[in-house]
C-alpha cells in the first residue's frame, strides 16, 4: 500500500511537470519578424522573408500576398536558410507598385503546430507602374478569363494590366498572350493573370 | 446483497439519469436492467448475400485475428476449416454454443455478435488458387510513412469478430481461434472498441482517441451508395457479393497530439473538434467548401488538412470505413499506447483505396502525430445460405 502511494505519488509529480513543461513548449514556432515589417512603409519590394521562432516544414508552408484592392500578386517557390526558420518568398514580377498589401502565411514548425497569420505593409515611392483592374467591357479581359489559366482547381483568376506601360508583364498567360499578339488584338495593353491562391508557388 | 443496497447501486449507474428525468431510483434501476438484457439478446443475422459485420453497425468491442495456414494445408483441409469456422460462427451468433463449447453459458448473450472471414493473399498462393484472386486485390504498396512490423502485418485469414458485449466477445475469439488453429497458427490479434451501446445515439458519427468526429461522410447502410462502394461484382465470378478488407494499425501521438490548441487540432484536419462540421461549415453533414478563404487570403480549410487530402467527388475513389480505436495502456514511460484499428471496406483496392491512400502519404498534417504500424488486406467472400460455408464459391 505504500509503495502504491508513493508510485501515485511520483505519478502526479511527474504529470505536474508534464503539464509544467507542456505550457512552456506551447511558444511554438511564431513569427519573429518580416521584411517587410507589420504595419511598415517601405518603397522597393521584391521579396517577402519571414523569421520564425523555429524551424518550420517545408511541405506545409502557405504564403499568399493580395494589394488592398484584393488582387493576387504571384510569388515564387520559398527558399529557406539552413536552419530552415528563416524563409524568403519571392515576389514573380519583381518590384510591387505603391498600395497597401496584405501578405498572409501558413506553416507547421517542426513540432507539427500549424500557425498562420497575416503582415500589412504599404509601398510608397515605388516608381514600378500601378496595377490597373480592367473593366469586363475589355476584351482583353475576356479573352484571358476565357482561357486555361486556372491552374489547380482551387485558384481564382484575376486580369491585370497596367497604365502607361510598354511590355511589362506580371504573369502572361503564354497560350493566350501569344494568340492575342497573333490576332492582333493587343497593342499597348498587357494581360496579365495572377494566381489568387499561392499554393502552388510554396510546393 | 439487502434490497437497499441494491436499490442504491443501481441508482449510482443511472443517477444522472433517474434525477434528470424527475422519476424514481427504482423505476430507472429497472428500466436500466430491461435495456441491458436488450443488448445482450439482440442477433445479427449470420446468412445472406454478403457476410455480416460490414454493413452492421458499428458493435462496441471489436477483435481481428490473423492466422497462417499451417504449411502443407490442402484445399480440402481449407475447406474443411471453413465449414467449420462458417459452423461455429452461425451458432455464437445465435446465442447458441460452438461444437464442442467447454464453456457454454458464455454463448447466451450475443449483443449482435458478428464474425466475419477473410483470405490474405497468401491464402491463394498457398492453396494454388492466384487464378481467382478478385481483380484488384494484392498487398498495399510500401509506403513512406510506413513503420511496420510483422507481429500486426499480413495474414493468410483473417476473422474478424464483433459484439456489444466484451465477454462474450472473448468467449467467440477463443471458440473461433479453436477451430482455426486446427489448420492453422495465430499470427496477431487485435482488439478495439468504439463507444457502448446506449452511451450515444445509434447514427452518431463515433469519435477516435484524438477526439476527431471520424466518419462523418461513410456510406448509409442499405443504401445503393454503400452497395456500390463496397460490394464487389463478379470478377472472378465466386467474389460477386464479396469486398475486400484493408486493414491497417495506425499509433497515434496521443501526448503530443495533446500539445497542440484546438484551433491547432482542428486546422490539421479541417473539421471542428465539439461536431464534426467543416471549418467553413456549422453543422457536421455540411459539405465543406474547399474555395473559402480567410482575410488573410489563405485557404479555410488548408493544403495539408486531413479531409482536404482524403476527399474526392470521384465515386470510384470512395469507400467504407469502419475504425475501432485500440488503446493497448499507458507504457513504462507514461505515454499511451493507442491508435485505430483502420479497417476500410470496397469492392476494388487498387481502383478505390489507393489514390486515397497517396494523397495522404503525399501530404497529411495528420502524418505528424499517426504511424502505421501494420498493414494487410483480405478479400473477403459473399456471405452464405443455411448449409452453405463462407468461401464455398472458392473451395467447392
Amino acid at each position: 500500500m505504500h509503495k502504491t502511494l508513493v508510485t501515485l505519488g511520483a505519478l502526479i509529480a511527474g504529470l505536474t511537470l508534464a503539464f509544467g513543461s507542456a505550457s512552456a513548449a506551447t511558444a511554438h514556432s511564431e513569427l519573429e519578424g518580416s521584411v517587410p515589417a507589420q504595419g511598415s512603409t517601405v518603397s522597393t519590394v521584391t521579396e517577402l522573408v519571414l523569421t520564425f521562432g523555429e524551424a518550420v516544414v517545408p511541405d506545409y508552408s502557405t504564403v499568399v500576398l493580395a494589394n488592398s484592392a484584393g488582387i493576387s500578386v504571384e510569388l515564387g517557390a520559398p527558399t529557406y536558410d539552413t536552419t530552415a526558420t528563416v524563409m524568403t518568398i519571392p515576389i514573380t514580377s519583381g518590384a510591387l507598385p505603391n498600395g497597401d498589401y496584405i501578405a498572409g502565411f501558413r506553416i507547421v514548425s517542426v513540432d507539427g503546430h500549424p500557425i498562420s497569420g497575416e503582415i500589412d505593409y504599404t509601398v510608397a515611392g515605388s516608381d514600378v507602374p500601378a496595377f490597373v483592374v480592367p473593366t469586363p467591357s475589355d476584351s482583353a479581359t475576356e479573352a484571358a478569363t476565357q482561357g486555361p489559366v486556372v491552374t489547380d482547381g482551387t485558384t481564382e483568376t484575376v486580369t491585370l494590366t497596367r497604365a502607361n506601360d510598354g511590355p511589362n508583364v506580371l504573369v502572361v498567360v503564354g497560350t493566350i498572350f501569344a494568340a492575342l499578339v497573333a490576332l492582333g488584338l493587343v497593342t499597348v495593353v498587357l494581360l496579365v493573370a495572377i494566381r489568387r491562391n499561392r499554393a502552388k508557388a510554396t510546393e | 446483497m439487502t434490497r437497499r443496497g441494491f436499490l442504491l447501486s443501481a441508482g449510482t449507474t443511472t443517477g444522472a439519469f433517474a434525477l434528470g428525468a424527475g422519476v424514481g431510483v427504482a423505476a430507472n434501476a429497472a428500466v436500466a436492467l430491461r435495456a441491458d438484457t436488450a443488448v445482450g439478446a439482440a442477433t445479427v443475422n449470420f446468412y445472406g448475400a454478403h457476410q455480416a459485420g460490414i454493413e452492421t453497425p458499428f458493435q462496441a468491442h471489436g477483435v481481428f485475428l490473423g492466422f497462417d495456414l499451417k504449411r502443407d494445408t490442402t484445399h480440402v483441409m481449407a475447406r474443411r476449416m471453413m465449414e467449420l469456422l462458417t459452423d461455429d460462427a452461425a451458432r455464437l451468433a445465435q446465442g447458441d454454443p460452438a461444437l464442442p463449447d467447454n464453456d457454454p453459458y458464455l454463448a447466451e448473450k450475443p449483443a449482435r455478435l458478428t464474425a466475419t472471414f477473410g483470405f490474405g493473399p497468401g491464402f491463394f498462393t498457398k492453396l494454388g488458387l492466384s487464378s481467382q484472386i478478385p481483380a484488384g486485390f494484392a498487398d498495399l504498396p510500401a509506403y513512406r510513412i510506413d513503420k511496420l512490423v510483422p507481429e500486426y502485418s499480413g495474414s493468410d485469414l483473417v476473422i474478424s469478430i464483433g459484439s456489444d458485449d466484451p465477454l462474450t466477445l472473448a468467449h467467440a475469439v477463443r471458440q473461433l481461434t479453436r477451430t482455426a488453429r486446427s489448420f492453422s497458427s495465430i499470427r496477431w490479434s487485435q482488439k478495439g472498441f468504439v463507444r457502448s451501446q446506449g452511451v450515444a445515439p445509434a447514427t452518431q458519427t463515433n469519435r477516435n482517441l484524438f477526439g476527431q468526429v471520424d466518419g462523418t461522410i461513410n456510406p448509409a447502410p442499405g443504401t445503393e451508395a454503400f452497395a456500390g462502394q463496397v460490394w464487389a461484382e463478379g470478377s472472378p465470378s465466386w467474389f460477386a457479393g464479396g469486398t475486400q478488407l484493408v486493414l491497417r494499425r495506425i499509433a497515434m501521438n496521443l501526448d503530443t497530439w495533446d500539445k497542440l490548441d484546438e484551433g491547432g487540432k482542428e486546422i490539421s484536419v479541417g473539421r471542428k473538434l465539439s461536431n464534426g462540421a467543416p471549418l467553413t461549415g456549422v453543422h457536421e453533414f455540411d459539405a465543406a467548401d474547399m474555395e473559402a478563404k480567410n482575410s488573410a487570403g489563405l485557404s479555410v480549410i488548408p493544403d495539408f488538412a486531413h479531409m482536404r487530402r482524403a476527399r474526392t467527388d470521384n465515386p470510384k475513389e470512395k469507400f467504407l470505413r469502419r475504425p475501432l480505436n485500440y488503446d493497448d495502456g499507458i507504457l513504462l514511460d507514461g505515454t499511451s499506447n493507442s491508435g485505430l484499428l483502420f479497417a476500410a471496406y470496397m469492392a476494388n483496392i487498387q481502383t478505390q483505396y489507393l489514390p486515397v491512400q497517396q494523397r495522404l502519404v503525399d501530404l497529411d498534417l495528420l502524418n505528424t502525430w499517426t504511424t502505421p504500424i501494420g498493414s494487410a488486406v483480405y478479400a473477403l467472400p459473399p456471405g452464405c445460405l443455411p448449409g452453405g460455408f463462407i468461401g464455398e464459391g472458392l473451395l467447392s
